[in-house]
């Protein structure tokens, strides 16, 4: 009878973290209609269904561009609005949750998106750059670059997931990123401040 | 406070102290290196800065993608750059609070840490100067971890500094504690020698100190012990057979006549031997005294289980029984196997009825006969025994009084006294004549149910032992003394006469222990209790019980009636009374040497002797001169 239980709790346990590890969860769903709205809801639903589960078995290059398409489908709003900070790097719950964010929040919701479908996280690069606007303005800005070979060679060999832009181009197609700041590694490199607080709100799910 | 625990305090707060500022120390120096290191890698970090800003100065853009690239992949709390035309001013700042750290840690912490700050130049102009903040959270975090760390570390260390403290201190005071316990019986006048010298030497020398000193007192009170049944067998009793003789009968007589009892008095038997000159020429006087001590101890047999009696030989040829509580019936029993007893002795020794007889007489006697009459009475019986030629045996017994209440009249009245409580306190004062103040107050009670029910204690107390109801009459009264207010109690000691049946009835102790347990503490005066020495000698054991309790909770006990019967003292120390009452007239008889050595005893036992029922002035300047200034009685009236 012992044995039982104990084998009993020991499932319920296994079963539980499975659940919660997890990057969308029903909880996680109804909290969020809780919290904002049925189109919050709604988004989640897409995302776990559309995207997490229709691409599972899809190409790589499917994944990239249908995560960038429908992520790009989210308003963009700068921090200082939605958050009233000048800067904040919100988490894939937050970002879609109220439905709005500024270019880090796109980038790291595509990054989550993508690691959980499989993309090797190594080869997804926070990238700043200096993208210049349609009226020559040079603004700073962050995209996901994809690299397609470990090292990569030519600018085609980089592929790059931008909320300014619908479609996944290689790097040479992008002339209107005049300049690469910095290319940063997500959670497989060395943490900073920064991402050891979106981590942290990453695993508790923060909405 | 004890010396263990002093000790344990002192040495546990140097332990407390000293650790203590280890810790302080190890973190005061922790918290500087932290905030040196962190500087010296910002001074690191803004080296790197200035020249990836020189390339990014021209462009606002370029500058903000720039310095958001560093902070965003490092631990800063803020980068400022501040450009010499003010076009291109740019601040990140991290203002969230430290996470996973207390308020009042980072109240106590209180990290200031200065900000760096460096030219940024492109080509040799100087465009502006950026300012650099390292990010105290990762200080703040690491003190925390430390701090914490560091508490356990305080608790356990602490915890196991104090548990092997404790071992020690137990270890080395242990011969201390066996110091204390023999103080504390010397201060009770208990008699303990301390066996196990203890191995220190200051230790050592004090137990041996304190074993001399009780030998001494113990030797004191055995010599008095002896010395007074010495006195006491020179003074009261018959060298041959060892009886009482007749001083100490008449001594003991008033008392014995009013001896609580259920039998409402006693019987008294005279023994008159005829023939004596004849025992003495056929046997001899060795013979003959043998004789006689073998008759005395068949009296001491045939009656022994009375408590409270007394058999003496009056003179050569005649003795007494005084019988308290002993019904007619009995006495005529006692009576039948006294002579039965007597005849044996006769033909064992081959001796002849009709030269060497006995007579008897027996008088049943009531509380309120006198001494007078009661000798009278019996000598009378005799009398009509020694005029009997068919009869050796005269009973003489006193008929009831035809006004007498029945027992059940009693029963009714003393049950309903019981359940209404009509029992009315009095408090008689026992005086201390030389500083004429109250030593303490005796309670009596009388039963007070209006007009037609209003009795002496006197009066119930034997009805009230026949039924049975003595437990509760007492229990009645206890419980109204501790729970009611008695103005004239407050701030003295009222002291309570048990009676033997009181402490006789098994519910007597827990009934008491309950009501101490409840009212104890509440009680504006102190308790102290009394039973008679007769009670005490007899039922040392049952007594030392009840003196258990008391002491418990703080009341004082005492002997009362006492009149020197027991041929050995050791009961005293056993129970170990704070005083014993001995009547006037009892403690007036006494040859100076006998007076002497009781009181040796009762100094080395630290008890006060309080004389009772003192009646004139005279008497109380005899007492006085033999030390005996407390005292009960008429007298007390006369003294204030």
């Amino acid at each position: 009878m012992k044995i039982i239980a104990y084998l009993f709790i020991t499932f319920f346990i296994f079963f539980s973290t499975v659940l919660s590890a997890e990057l969308i969860t029903k909880k996680l769903i109804t909290k969020a209609e809780n919290k904002y709205n049925i189109f919050s809801k709604n988004r989640f639903i897409a995302v776990k269904q559309k995207l997490l589960n229709d691409l599972k078995n899809e190409s790589d290059i499917k994944k990239l561009n249908t995560v960038n398409s429908w992520v790009n489908y989210i308003k963009y709003k700068s921090d200082r609005k939605v958050y009233g900070v000048s800067d904040y790097w919100a988490t894939l719950y937050e970002f879609i949750g109220k439905g709005m964010g500024d270019c880090e929040d796109y980038t790291i919701t595509k990054y989550y998106i993508l690691k959980e479908l499989g993309i090797d996280p190594r080869r997804l690069k926070f990238t700043y750059v200096i993208y210049k606007n349609r009226r020559g303005k040079n603004i700073s800005h962050m995209v996901l670059a994809y690299l397609k070979i470990a090292r990569p060679k030519t600018k085609d060999d980089i592929l790059i997931l931008d909320n300014n832009n619908r479609l996944v181009l290689p790097a040479s197609k992008r002339p209107d990123l005049v300049k690469v700041i910095k290319m940063i590694n997500g959670d497989t490199g060395a943490k900073s401040k920064k991402w050891k607080k979106l981590e942290a709100g990453m695993k508790r799910k923060k909405l | 406070m004890t010396l263990f625990k002093q000790m344990a305090l002192a040495i546990s707060l140097l332990i407390i102290i000293m650790l203590g500022a280890v810790m302080g120390i190890n973190y005061k120096s922790a918290k500087q290196d932290m905030i040196q290191s962190l500087y010296e890698t910002t001074v690191n970090n803004i080296s790197t800065l200035t020249i990836k800003l020189a390339d990014a100065s021209e462009d606002p853009a370029i500058l903000v993608s720039t310095i958001d690239a560093e902070f965003d992949s490092g631990y800063y709390k803020m980068i400022e750059f501040k450009s010499n035309d003010g076009k291109s001013d740019y601040l990140q700042i991290d203002n969230d609070p430290v996470e996973g750290i207390p308020l009042w840690f980072i109240d106590f912490t209180n990290i200031k840490l200065d900000s760096v700050s460096a030219d940024v130049s492109s080509g040799w102009n100087i465009v502006g100067i950026v300012s650099v903040t390292g990010d105290t959270g990762i200080v703040y975090k690491a003190l925390y971890k430390m701090f914490i760390k560091l508490l356990y570390l305080f608790v356990i260390s602490v915890t196991i500094a104090l548990i092997t403290l404790s071992i020690l201190l137990h270890f080395v005071l242990k011969p201390l504690y066996s110091v204390q316990n023999q103080a504390e019986a010397i201060l009770k006048n208990k008699f303990i020698i301390q066996e196990k010298m203890p191995y220190t030497t200051e230790f050592k020398d004090v137990v041996k100190g304190m074993n001399a000193m009780v030998s001494k007192v113990e030797e004191i009170f055995e010599k008095g012990n002896e010395a007074v049944k010495r006195n006491k067998e020179l003074l009261y009793n018959d060298p041959t057979t060892k009886l009482f003789n007749r001083r100490y009968l008449m001594l003991k007589l008033p008392r014995l006549i009013k001896v609580e009892n259920k039998a409402n008095g006693g019987t008294i038997i005279f023994i008159a031997l005829s023939g004596a000159e004849v025992l003495n020429q056929v046997l001899g006087r060795e013979k003959a005294d043998d004789i006689f001590l073998e008759f005395a101890n068949e009296l001491n047999n045939v009656c022994k289980e009375y408590d409270e009696k007394v058999i003496a030989r009056v003179n050569g040829t005649e003795f007494t029984l005084m019988l308290p509580d002993c019904e007619s019936q009995d006495a005529n029993n006692i009576a039948n196997k006294i002579n039965d007893k007597f005849n044996k002795l006769l033909g064992d020794n081959e001796l002849n009825s009709k030269d060497i007889f006995i007579n008897l007489g027996l008088y049943r006697y009531k509380p309120t006969v006198g001494v007078g009459e009661l000798l009278t009475r019996a000598d009378n019986a005799l009398t009509h025994a020694k005029a009997d030629e068919n009869n050796n045996k005269y009973l003489f017994e006193e008929k009831d009084d035809e006004n007498a209440l029945g027992k059940e009249q009693w029963r009714e009245i003393i049950e309903e006294s019981i359940s209404h409580n009509y029992f009315s306190l009095k408090f008689w004062p026992t005086l201390n004549a030389k500083t004429k103040t109250i030593d303490h107050k005796v309670m009596t009670f009388t039963i007070d149910g209006g007009e037609d029910k209003k009795f002496f204690y006197g009066d119930f107390i034997a009805p009230a032992i026949n039924l049975g109801l003595v437990s509760k009459m007492y229990i009645v009264t206890l419980r109204d003394l501790i729970t009611q207010r008695h103005q004239e109690l407050d701030n003295s000691v009222c002291s309570i006469r048990l009676s033997n049946e009181f402490i006789e009835d098994a519910k007597s102790f827990n009934e008491l222990s309950s009501l101490f347990e409840k009212y104890a503490k509440t009680l504006k005066f102190k308790l102290s209790f009394e039973v008679t020495d007769s009670f005490a000698i007899n039922n040392t054991a049952m007594v030392k019980g009840f003196v258990d309790l008391f002491t418990k909770y703080g009341f004082n006990f005492g002997i009362n009636s006492f009149t020197g019967e027991s041929s050995d003292f050791n009961y005293l120390k056993e129970l170990n009374p704070t005083f014993l009452k001995a009547d006037s007239a009892f403690l007036l008889d006494q040859s100076q040497d006998s007076m002497s050595a009781l009181q040796v005893i009762t100094d080395s036992l630290g008890i006060d002797i309080i004389a009772t029922f003192v009646k004139t002035i005279d008497e109380l300047e005899k007492l006085q001169t033999m030390h005996i200034n407390s005292v009960q009685g008429p007298v007390t009236d006369i003294i204030s």
